[in-house]
């Protein structure tokens, strides 16, 4: 099997609204992949998309390669999309009987689904009385049940508390340590950077950039300088090779180059001019900087990333 | 199907207010075939020839088609709750495909008449032992047929009430305008003159597949054969899950 999930061009239009365009997107087995967007960008269109329940206006994406009909494959799948949908008069254990009936493949990982999720005492009860962390919990149960080969998970934890989402991160990486395949959709930034291998940013509907995250991340290509007389300091960092930007901050400055740059070539370059760094730093750039940096409304920023 | 049935069982099981409905359904049943022979003067029918066989299953078939409103209810109840609850959605993403939505409802239409069918047989047989009057077993089985018709009857305006569901996806809203048109139609066949195409609507069809005891023809369709009346409630009930195929296939859920 090549990929998991492969998805071409998809287009969706709402009325003028353009929600996702050209979306592209490929799947290996066994990564995580993040989707990464402000509110609004169109992860939730994308995932809608790829599990049926919308309509792409045009694209075509493809699950496990064409081996059976896309309903049985959707089988394959555990889904969280949005929020937790269930029936309110059913218990959480048959809840997630329908969910087991549904893919066809038995009931008998329920309880260990229950368990995971932290829902074992509150099995027979009602999902109408259910707090909010517990639905969402009872939503990840659910994309559980029947042993499913890929996860696709929408905001997963929304509506936890912090130990909550402690948990859930932490079953997410058990799962994807058993060699699962998950898509993740997130405007967390720290989740996508804390447990995503690969990931795509997404902007009013259009990708911005995707790659791993260890690529997009690992770009140590700003250094914040400072010594004692700033403005040779300043003289000499113009004059550098691949210098993009030079930023004061306070006191330092913050260099932005071209190139992945070494802090020994740097202090070696400031000595021989004479200046004695008194601060050298590499700034490796959160996603948070990388997110922001994309997806503001400075269209520069977004260009400089991209190219 | 077998799978269908059983995902179908799964949601009613434990949902009180599906097996609410049913009670009240036997429970209006009970009362009114009851009450036949308590106002036995007035009554057209006397209660000991009300149970007699084989004329029961006519009797228990035309006292049963009034109560049809109820799982036409029931079932606008529960496919607006898949909507409401957005589980037709999770249905699909679970693995669902968008024809078996579609089935799985019909499945279960058949599945209530069925249930209401046999509530019925067990019913009228008893109170047939009980109070009627028979010669002999060929007897009692001989206008059984009624309770086929009812069966085809009850799935012909759940599947009606089915296909306004789909449409409207409200429970409030789709009851409302399934009262209204089946009032619609009585009242067109009532009092407008709009000729001989009345009889081919569908509430008339169906409503006709029962015709009133003792040949007091009221419905407007009863001049129709009783086989064509058939084929065409088999031919509309088909017409409605097309019809919510179409729906359901081109809609974002």
């Amino acid at each position: 099997m090549a990929y998991v999930l492969i998805a071409e061009d998809l287009t969706k239009h709402y009325g003028n609204v353009r929600a996702l365009t050209n979306f592209n997107i490929t799947v290996d087995p066994g990564s995580i992949y993040g989707i990464l967007g402000p509110n609004g960008s169109g992860k939730t269109t994308c995932l809608s998309i790829i599990l049926d329940v919308i309509k792409a206006d045009s694209g075509s994406y493809e699950w496990f390669g064409k081996t059976a009909s896309h309903h049985t494959r959707r089988r394959r799948i555990g889904a969280l999309l949005e929020t937790p949908n269930f029936y309110p008069y059913l218990t959480a254990v048959e809840n997630l009987k329908v969910v087991a009936a549904i893919k066809n493949r038995g009931d008998k990982n329920i309880h260990a689904a229950l368990q995971v999720t932290d829902l074992s005492s509150r099995r027979n009860s009602r999902y109408s009385t259910f707090s909010l962390g517990m639905k969402q919990r009872l939503a990840i149960a659910a994309t559980l049940v029947g042993n499913p080969e890929a996860l696709v998970l929408d905001e997963p934890t929304n509506g936890l508390d912090p130990q909550g989402i402690a948990e859930i991160r932490a079953l997410i990486r058990e799962i994807a340590s058993e060699g699962k395949t998950i898509i993740i959709a997130s405007h967390l930034l720290d989740e996508v950077e804390k447990i995503c291998t690969h990931v795509a940013i997404l902007k009013s509907g259009e990708k911005v950039t995707s790659g791993k995250v260890a690529d997009i991340l690992g770009k140590d290509n700003q250094v914040e300088v400072a010594a004692e007389n700033m403005e040779a300091l300043e003289a000499a960092a113009k004059e550098m090779q691949g210098l993009q930007s030079c930023k004061k901050e306070r006191d330092k400055l913050t260099l932005k180059f071209s190139h992945t740059v070494h802090t020994g070539e740097m202090n070696a370059y400031f000595f021989d001019k004479g200046i004695t760094l008194t601060h050298l730093n590499t700034r490796r750039r959160s996603l948070e900087n990388i997110f922001l940096e994309l997806t503001s409304s400075n269209e520069q920023a977004a260009t400089d990333r991209v190219h | 199907m077998n799978r269908l049935l059983q995902i179908e069982f799964i949601k009613v099981k434990s949902y009180r207010a599906f097996w609410a409905v049913l009670g009240i359904y036997a429970l209006t049943f009970i009362v009114v075939t009851s009450t036949i022979g308590v106002i036995e003067s007035s009554a057209r029918v006397s209660a000991s020839a009300f149970f007699s066989f084989p004329d029961a299953w006519h009797h228990l078939a035309s006292v049963a088609s009034f109560l049809n409103i109820l799982p036409a209810i029931l079932i606008i109840m529960l496919i607006s709750n898949e909507y409401s609850f957005r589980t037709f959605r999770q249905n699909l993403i679970d693995g669902l495909s968008r024809e078996e939505l579609v089935y799985s409802k019909f499945i279960l239409i058949g599945a209530i008449a069925l249930l209401c069918i046999a509530f019925i047989f067990v019913y009228g047989f008893t109170r047939g032992l009980i109070a009627g009057h028979f010669d002999e077993l060929g007897e009692m089985v001989e206008k059984i047929s009624f309770l086929f018709r009812l069966f085809v009857q009850m799935a012909g305006y759940m599947s009606l009430a089915a296909l306004f569901t789909f449409i409207l996806k409200r429970s409030a809203i789709s009851i409302l305008v399934f009262l209204v048109y089946v009032g619609f139609e009585l009242s067109v066949r009532q009092f407008m003159p709009i000729g001989e195409i009345r009889r081919f609507f569908p509430v008339s069809i169906f409503s006709a597949l029962i015709p009133a005891p003792g040949d007091i023809s009221l419905v407007a369709a009863a001049s129709l054969s009783p086989d064509l009346i058939l084929a065409l409630s088999v031919l509309y009930i088909s017409a409605c899950i097309g019809a919510c195929y179409v729906l359901i296939n081109k809609s974002n859920l």
